[in-house]
């Protein structure tokens, strides 16, 4: 049976019999052969019925559940379903997923068409209810954002893009970068491990066909908990990976408004205050609502959400004094272990095409073009980004050159643009 | 004198525009490779436009656009959604006794590319049966007669009657290009659009009215595709959004924000304002409207001074009766909105009375004014003609 397994699909759960039931369900009713998988489900701490119910059932795969008492964490819960998984391929699916009933099919296909080194991120799309409040909106509109960008042709993924709720990959691939790390057990396990994956040389995929129903929406409470988790998240974070301090919100404070700048202070220096404004917002977030003052509402509620932030920071770091302490030092390590980029110079004028294949075989970081003599420009490296490929370059010159393309095919009479245009260009070729 | 409007393609830029000497003036749509860039007014004179002024405004007004759409050709991108096959659509013209308005829009929508679209006329309540007559010699197009009088009746009878999930809107008295409809349908990618907007230039400026509703009402809203994201874009701010002459819908988003409100726009004593109050649902319920500059169409503006006025005095209705929908159904900021909007009124008059340049006659400006201060009153009447219409 071992030999046909194509795909083990990990699923960490707490305390969350009826959406793994429904989870399970919703495989079972996909379109695919049941003998090419098989799940493993962790209960991570589970003191409901999840191990019995999850044991009890029957479906058109096995099911084999891990009790992983006492709880540690979903990191660990993923690692411990992928050591206990037999196929070549991993699909990890959080408990509130409910998956499309092509999801399987979809990322199987993916997988068969790519280089061996694919990583699939499913999306989890969460579900517009007609009676959604402003939180909700707001939430469901963050998802929403996300997907767009990555579902662009040619869009350069980046490490926080690997979303661990519907991920699918090589199993040999999870155990070369060394699985999850379990020190980020509950928060930003996910994207530090995307960043490790696309060090590898992994490619990312991302699909919504293969993506899945998403149930279980932080409430507002929920989500500044959250945030304060990701301000201790990131401190581990730039602290194991210096090269994306660039790109953590924890260093991006220069140049950041009054408003802002207020609530750091807060946060760093005044706690009780800014504790008690948080309680004051919360009502005051409510009334707004009930008056259906949207812009209001949005600005408060990113307000909240930032000091929840900066508190998480700072209570990791144990107090404001540290903290500023960790955050110099983390800029200073950034600055001192900054590794050195690839570079690669192509010239357009050869083709497109060619410039494409030079891209795939070098995958630079950073890609220098030119049109024959005249320089457009550079494609620029993206801390945490996905080296360039092939199917990369349209698309990033058009994003990033092409005005310079446009001027250089126009000054060789190249391009198709006003005869009236191109004739201004070319009495001031510095224009 | 009148204004010729007229439509070049900047690859192929003539030395010299003959548009006849009955104009002082050109309105100049360019294209590049087919797709709107932008326009520009032009002087004309001795009935032609010179080939310097042509590049000279080209340069200004559209900038180096031509040469980004050459670059996105040589990387073999495709600049817009014109040649590409997009999936089917409905296409809606609501109309209502303009039988020769109507023969024209449907061909121009004869002339769209097939990509497997249906065709509705709603013939909302017209008096003869001219317009059924007009749609028989069209085949393929199918004719929907709806008793009750309402724009926004006749537009949500075709929400119900549509086979497909996107719905396209035009007007009777509109006329849109060959590639309005695929440039429209392929926003709808993004799950979030539960709408989009095209550009609606004049199909014509032969009368000083029609000359006055473009420099004060154009329905053009620019050449660069805007996003008006409900995530973070006031719902109240949607006159920039476009207008429901030339846009199309997505049908499940509308089970979630509701559908047209009856009680709003031509054919009810509130004369405008249901499309605005679309736009403002779709924006307060966090999902997109994407203005989509391709997706061309023309419009022929009202051509008498007492077809304007009365337009305009309809849209002064119509704003404010769709501000009062919206305060009725709890957004308190509408009022806020009206109180504000109405001082700006007030100076426009003023500035039209010392006739200061860009401002509406003074006659135009007080039909509006009157038309603000009857909105609130027509939407309750409004309200109460739809509850007795069932």
């Amino acid at each position: 049976m071992t030999s046909s397994l194509l795909l083990t699909v990990v699923i960490p759960t707490h305390n969350r019999r009826a959406a793994v039931l429904r989870l399970l369900a919703a495989l079972d009713a996909g379109s695919f052969d049941p003998a090419r998988l098989e799940v493993v489900v962790v209960a991570d701490g589970c003191d409901d019925d999840t191990v019995t119910a999850g044991r009890a059932a029957r479906f058109r795969f096995p099911v084999t559940v891990i009790d992983q008492s006492p709880g540690r964490g979903p990191a660990t819960a993923r690692n411990a379903g992928a050591a206990g998984a037999r196929a070549p391929l991993l699909l990890f699916l959080d408990d509130d997923i409910e998956p499309s009933p092509d999801l399987v099919s979809i990322h199987l296909d993916i997988h068969r068409e790519s280089s061996g080194h694919c990583v699939v991120v499913g999306a989890p799309i969460p579900i517009r209810r007609p009676d959604a409040d402003f939180h909700a909106i707001a939430v469901w509109g963050w998802w929403e954002q996300q997907f767009e960008s990555m579902r662009e042709p040619g869009h350069r993924f980046r490490y926080d893009e690997v979303f661990g709720g519907i991920l699918s990959l090589p199993r040999d691939l999870f155990e070369r970068v060394g699985g999850f790390d379990e020190t980020f057990n509950g928060c930003r396990e996910d994207p530090e491990l995307g960043f490790r994956l696309l060090r590898a040389g992994a490619e990312i995929r991302f699909t919504r066909e293969g993506g899945g129903l998403h149930h279980e929406l932080r409430d507002r409470s929920q989500l500044l908990e959250r945030k304060r988790a990701e301000g201790r998240a990131d401190l581990l974070l730039a602290r194991a990976h210096p090269s994306l301090w660039p790109v953590v919100r924890l260093s991006q404070v220069a140049g950041t408004s009054v408003a802002l700048k207020v609530l750091r202070r807060l946060a760093f220096d005044v706690p009780p205050v800014g504790n008690g404004l948080l309680r004051l917002s919360s009502v005051l977030l409510d009334w707004l609502e009930r008056l259906r003052w949207r812009g209001t509402w949005r600005s408060l509620h990113a307000a909240t959400m930032y000091y929840a932030y900066w508190r998480g920071a700072v209570a990791a770091a144990g107090g404001a004094r540290p903290c500023r302490a960790v955050l110099l030092e983390l800029d200073d390590l950034s600055s001192k272990s900054a590794e050195p980029l690839r570079e690669l110079e192509v010239d357009l004028a050869e083709g497109i095409s060619k410039v494409e294949d030079q891209v795939e075989s070098d995958r630079p970081d950073l890609l220098r073009v030119r049109f024959g003599d005249f320089a457009l420009g550079v494609i620029p490296a993206g801390p945490g980004a996905e080296r360039l490929a092939a199917r990369h370059v349209r698309r990033q010159i058009a994003r990033w050159l092409d005005g310079p393309l446009g001027v250089a095919l126009a000054l060789r009479g190249a391009g198709s643009a006003s005869p009236g245009l191109e004739r201004s260009l070319a009495l001031d070729p510095g224009s | 004198m009148a204004t010729a409007v007229v439509e070049l393609d900047v690859g192929d830029l003539p030395h010299l525009v003959e548009v006849g000497s009955a104009y002082a003036q050109a309105l100049v749509l360019f294209r590049a490779r087919g797709v709107p860039i932008g326009r520009a007014e032009l002087p004309v004179r001795r009935g032609r436009i010179e080939g310097d002024a042509l590049v000279a405004a080209l340069l200004e007004q559209v900038g180096s656009l031509p040469l980004a759409l050459d670059a996105q050709a040589y990387l073999g991108l495709s600049p817009s959604a014109y040649d590409t096959p997009q999936p089917p659509a409905t296409v809606v013209v609501c109309t209502r006794d303009r039988p020769e308005d109507l023969d024209q829009a449907l061909t121009a929508i004869s002339r769209l590319p097939d990509d497997g679209q249906e065709v509705l006329v709603v013939d909302s309540a017209s008096s003869s049966s001219a317009s059924r007559e007009v749609v028989s010699r069209f085949p393929s197009v199918r004719y929907l007669r709806e008793e009750r009088p309402g724009l926004d009746r006749a537009r949500n009878r075709a929400l119900s009657e549509a086979r497909f999930g996107v719905v396209a809107f035009t007007d009777d008295d509109a006329r849109p290009d060959r590639g309005w409809l695929r440039a429209l349908t392929a926003n709808f990618v993004d799950p979030r659009t539960a709408c989009v907007t095209g550009l609606t230039m004049p199909s014509e400026l032969e009368t000083p009215a029609q000359e006055w509703f473009e420099r004060t009402n154009s329905f053009t809203r620019g050449f660069r595709r805007t996003v008006f994201d409900g995530i973070e874009t006031d719902p109240f701010f949607v006159a920039r959004v476009g207008a429901g002459a030339n846009m199309a819908v997505r049908r499940s988003a509308l089970d979630v924000v509701g559908r047209f409100d009856p009680a709003l726009d031509a054919g009810t004593p509130t004369r405008s304002g249901g499309d605005h109050d679309l736009f403002g649902r779709i924006l307060a319920a966090g999902f997109r409207i994407v203005y989509e500059p391709t997706a061309l169409s023309r419009h022929r503006h009202r051509r008498e001074w007492p077809e304007l006025r009365a337009a305009i005095f309809g849209y002064g209705v119509g704003v404010y009766a769709y501000l009062t929908r919206q305060f009725l159904t709890g957004e308190s900021r509408a009022a806020v909105v009206a109180l504000r909007w109405l001082p700006w009124q007030l100076v426009g008059l003023v500035r039209g009375l010392f006739r200061r340049p860009g401002a509406m006659p003074p006659r135009l400006g007080l039909a509006e004014l009157r038309g603000c201060a009857v909105g609130p009153f027509a939407y309750r009447r409004s309200v109460r003609q739809a509850r007795d219409a069932g």
